[in-house]
């Protein structure tokens, strides 16, 4: 009976959150959704510094290169309102995507999907705090952005 | 002659058993990350951890008075590590994660039985005290693409577990009902997700720490796909694993149920 009865509220458990997660009405972003690349015109690969930091109006924008070794530089801090930048050098197809590896909920925004070598994504972050990410295809290979 | 006609069937009937074979899946899955990803450092965390594994199981036998031996559950347990672990991290820290893998295996056990997945447990164990000690680099690469042929074939590796884990173990209703669940959370593209393949047919379905009736396997795979898109911790810098987590939240709650 007592089996029964901890089956019973196990499944009832899983059902209620599956609805909630699946209606969208837990507070949770969608899992796995993968906005469109924001496409900018592909930076030349660059063996020099990799972080340039450019003041383009009332906007900034930060740059990290993502090579063979990984994202660099892995952790970048930045204002909020800034615009980072992914540029794949890393010769093969890459991917950035929000922590944890492979559900990606943390951060739903920093969901990207694959681009090729040569090609680059772009986000600005509007509010403070610590964004983690990966490449999905290698997820060793990770940084953050902190965002003051 | 007796004696080698012994060891020749003692070996055929070994290499026979389902832990034996998915060890061998395993090596397969290993080679193929190894020509993805070449280094010697690679074979010598996968043979680090092998022998730590081994010799920590060994180790702990022995103190629970138990004589009688079988490498194969051990060598499972350090194959994963080895493809699910941040390869970057120090020595030191892959040492504990293997031990700490074999520790649950021979301790945290009812009625005989271990509670937690090995792997899984020192896994996410080693990520609570070292961040960011897992990064499943072994089992992420393997992407679907039908124009290359080395990635068709490392994919078709990858799903070699499938002849283990639903054919001879029949652990079908566990791997379905969570991959199931998985996608209606997410996305159906995630099917073809590595690391997702490789968490359902290989650490999900385990057979020691997973129940054996029909319904409660069913359930047993619903609630670790549920619970591994709310396991993630909201707090900077601090971040679970979210399947690894819910496999062993699972584990404990479904261990009566075996």
């Amino acid at each position: 009976m007592n089996n029964k009865i901890l089956i019973g509220a196990g499944a009832l458990i899983a059902v209620i959150a599956a609805v909630v997660l699946i209606t969208g009405k837990g507070g949770y972003q969608t899992p796995i959704t993968n906005p469109p690349p924001t496409p900018i015109k592909s930076a030349p690969p660059t063996t020099t510094s990799s972080l340039t930091n450019e003041a383009t109006g009332s906007a900034q924008q930060v740059t990290v290169m993502l090579t063979q070794s990984g994202f660099e530089p892995a952790t970048v801090t930045v204002k909020a309102g800034t615009k980072v930048i992914w540029v794949n050098n890393s010769g093969d197809m890459a991917t950035v995507n929000s922590a944890v590896h492979p559900t990606h909920l943390v951060y739903p925004p920093l969901n990207f999907d694959q681009f090729p070598n040569g090609q680059s994504l772009s986000l600005v972050f509007d509010k403070p705090g610590t964004y983690k990410y990966h490449d999905h295809l290698n997820p060793s290979q990770t940084g953050q952005v902190i965002v003051e | 002659m007796l004696i080698l006609a012994y060891h020749i069937n003692y070996m055929r009937r070994l290499v026979e058993t389902p832990k034996t074979q998915l060890g061998i899946a395993l090596f397969l899955i290993f080679i193929t990350a190894f020509i993805n990803n070449p280094s010697l450092k690679i074979i010598a965390i996968y043979l680090f951890l092998h022998f730590v594994a081994v010799a920590s199981d060994l180790f702990f036998l022995k103190l629970r008075n138990i004589f009688f031996f079988s490498l194969s559950a051990s060598l499972v347990s350090a194959s994963i590590i080895t493809l699910v672990v941040n390869p970057n991290i120090p020595w030191h820290q892959l040492f504990v994660i293997a031990v700490l893998a074999i520790a649950s295996k021979n301790f945290l056990r009812v009625s005989g039985r271990g509670i937690f997945n090995p792997a899984g447990f020192g896994l996410l164990a080693g990520s609570l005290i070292f961040p960011d000690a897992i990064s499943w680099w072994g089992t992420s690469f393997q992407q679907f693409r039908v124009q290359n042929l080395e990635s068709i074939i490392f994919f078709l590796i990858l799903l070699s577990p499938v002849l283990i884990s639903i054919i001879r173990m029949k652990r079908y209703r566990i791997i379905l009902s969570f991959l199931i669940m998985y996608i209606l959370l997410s996305s159906i593209s995630n099917l073809l997700d590595p690391t997702l393949l490789f968490f359902s047919l290989v650490m999900l379905p385990e057979p020691m720490t997973t129940p054996n009736r029909h319904l409660p396997q069913i359930l047993f795979g619903i609630f670790v796909a549920v619970f591994s898109f709310i396991t993630f911790l909201p707090i900077q810098n601090f971040q679970l694993d979210p399947l690894i987590t819910s496999l062993l939240i699972g584990n404990l709650i479904f261990f009566k149920f075996r």
